[in-house]
């Protein structure tokens, strides 16, 4: 059995997996920028 | 996303690979154990073509399956929201269905479905619809009931409530499950393999 070609495997769809997270992120800042998770730190310290 | 929220994770990552590769070459520990990150990364760019082929159909399965539990997940959420005798009959077997080992099935979806993209799609759709599900529905409750009683009164139907007041309300809940849903669909895919 190749091991490094397994691990190989694993680090790509590991990599996948954070795009579409990612992805799915991008679209909840665009859809819901006034909910509390995205406002930046910045803007919370002037409230 | 700026240098300043990528570099804390990448330098943690750097350094790990780094004590990792010190670690396989100062132990000995054998390749087929576990091989040092540089041989792996050899290994991705000889075989990167048979990576990205592989990996594509992955993706395919993953979005595929993703996407089949959203268009359930979030209907049936709405039904348990919106009639309590749907709720009393589905809710609780929907969670003792969660503690059914989907890798268990797979074989036997497999035997079901056979052996094409098929199969792999409905596990990363089992695996995902659940946390869609359960966060679709405390975001569709967690409306106040003022706002409720500030759409009636106001003379909204039941559908305009939904649309202006519950669903913008229950937002960042469903994207709470969503997020955690497509990396458990990315497992999902994978565990059929």
């Amino acid at each position: 059995m190749d091991t490094r070609l397994g691990f190989a495997a694993i680090i790509v769809l590991s990599a996948v997996g954070i795009a579409m997270f990612v992805a799915v992120d991008l679209l909840e800042r665009r859809l819901i920028p006034w909910h509390a998770s995205h406002r930046s730190e910045l803007a919370a310290g002037t409230l | 996303m700026t240098w300043r929220d990528w570099s804390p994770p990448l330098l943690t990552l750097v350094a790990m690979v780094v004590v990792w590769e010190l670690a396989v070459a100062l132990l000995r520990v054998p390749e087929y154990i576990l091989p040092a990150p540089r041989g792996i990364a050899a290994a991705m760019v000889k075989e990167w073509r048979y990576l990205a082929q592989h990996t594509w159909i992955t993706v395919q399965e993953v979005l595929l399956g993703f996407a089949m539990a959203v268009a359930v997940g979030i209907p049936i959420a709405m039904a348990i929201v919106y009639s309590p005798l749907i709720e009393r009959a589905i809710y609780p077997l929907l969670v003792g269905s969660q503690s059914v080992p989907k890798i268990a099935i797979a074989p036997l979806l497999i035997f079901w479905a056979g052996l094409g993209l098929f199969p792999k799609v409905l596990v990363a759709f089992l695996i995902s619809f659940f946390p869609i599900i359960i966060d679709t529905v405390v975001g569709l409750r967690s409306v106040e009931p003022e706002m409720l009683h500030l759409a009636r009164s106001m003379g909204a139907g039941a559908g305009r409530t939904f649309v202006k007041i519950r669903f913008p309300t229950a937002l960042p809940n469903i994207f709470a499950g969503l997020k955690v849903a497509v990396t458990l669909s990315v497992v999902g895919a994978i565990v059929n393999k």
